[in-house]
């Protein structure tokens, strides 16, 4: 109890200042990021899915990050293959978002150019209510509206604490390639 | 068993895999039910839609006044936040800031960054 209180007051205490700091500062932000995830080996019907309602908040001062999505807002061509994934597999009623918190490593906004930068991103992702440090690449550039952070990184499920059935093992990746495209714009 | 019987047998279990097998991929391939016919958990106002405790994917109609206009979204008594699919486009169109609108959506929970709740998969319904 002591244990679940403590992990809740820090996790409050991330967003908390995260989120102050960035009151003051100067923000890119998209509502409409794009998230999505291949998540099976080469079989018959690919596990794949996308989640266009993915938020994003970048400090352009010191480079701080935050994203948050809902599970249960990826989308499957199989509705089926939907049910599933919130049900058995992300849990999505009990655990309905997932969180990355970080810092861009060395960014400098006045340093962005038209042509793709690679970053060192650090910080904790939070799925299923497992917070994990991780270190992604991400590539930045500046558009005609702002900044665009595009990623592939890879999640293990056992990190995670997704089980997959014996009955589906061989069908689904123990590695899930996520890949994120986020059109970040002025943030008034 | 004589040949005839054997070929008999056969087609039978022929017709039952194939049978069996149509059913199995119309499970699987099943389509997601449209928005237009999914029931509702919430109707109402956005105030009442904040103080209902929601389950997130419970579908909800709301009645409120635009208070922004974005790419492939709306923003409701600036609290709410609603995408809509790119098959609404044209419904969503003539949607301009101070109207009042009902829409349907799915609703997704609330986004501590943004401070907003969220639905998604919208659609406008005119007759209410």
């Amino acid at each position: 109890m002591f244990y679940i209180f403590t992990l809740m007051k820090a996790r409050f205490i991330l967003f908390f200042f995260f989120y102050v700091s960035l009151i003051s500062a100067q923000k890119y932000a998209t509502r409409s990021g794009q998230t999505s995830f291949i998540g099976s080996e080469e079989t018959f019907e690919q596990i794949k899915a996308i989640n266009k309602v993915s938020t994003a908040i970048v400090d352009s001062s010191n480079g701080n990050i935050a994203i948050l999505l809902f599970v249960s807002a990826f989308k499957f061509e199989i509705a089926l293959m939907e049910e599933h994934f919130n049900e058995n597999y992300m849990e999505s009623s009990k655990y309905p978002k997932a969180t990355f918190v970080g810092n861009i490593q060395d960014f400098k906004y006045e340093e962005l150019t038209n042509s793709e930068n690679n970053y060192d991103i650090v910080g904790v992702l939070a799925i299923k209510g497992i917070e994990r440090s991780v270190t992604i690449n991400g590539r930045m550039q500046k558009t005609d509206q702002g900044i665009s952070l595009k990623t592939n990184f890879i999640v293990l499920t056992e990190d995670y604490n997704i089980k997959i059935p014996k009955v589906v093992r061989n069908k689904i990746s123990k590695t899930i390639n996520i890949k994120a495209e986020y059109e970040l714009i002025e943030k008034i | 068993m004589s040949l005839l019987k054997k070929y008999k047998l056969a087609l039978i279990i022929v017709c039952l895999l194939l049978l069996g097998g149509f059913a199995l991929t119309s499970y699987v391939y099943q389509n997601e039910e449209p928005m237009s016919e999914k029931s509702i958990s919430y109707k109402g106002d956005v105030s009442g839609f904040i103080k209902a405790s929601l389950n997130e994917s419970s579908v909800v109609v709301l009645k409120a006044r635009v208070t922004s206009v974005r790419v492939g979204g709306l923003q409701l008594d600036k609290i709410v936040s609603i995408q809509y699919n790119e098959n609404e486009n044209l419904n969503f169109k003539s949607v301009n800031v101070g109207d009042i609108i009902v829409v349907k959506g799915g609703y997704l929970g609330y986004d501590d960054l943004f401070e907003e709740y969220k639905l998604i998969s919208c659609i406008i319904l005119k007759d209410e």
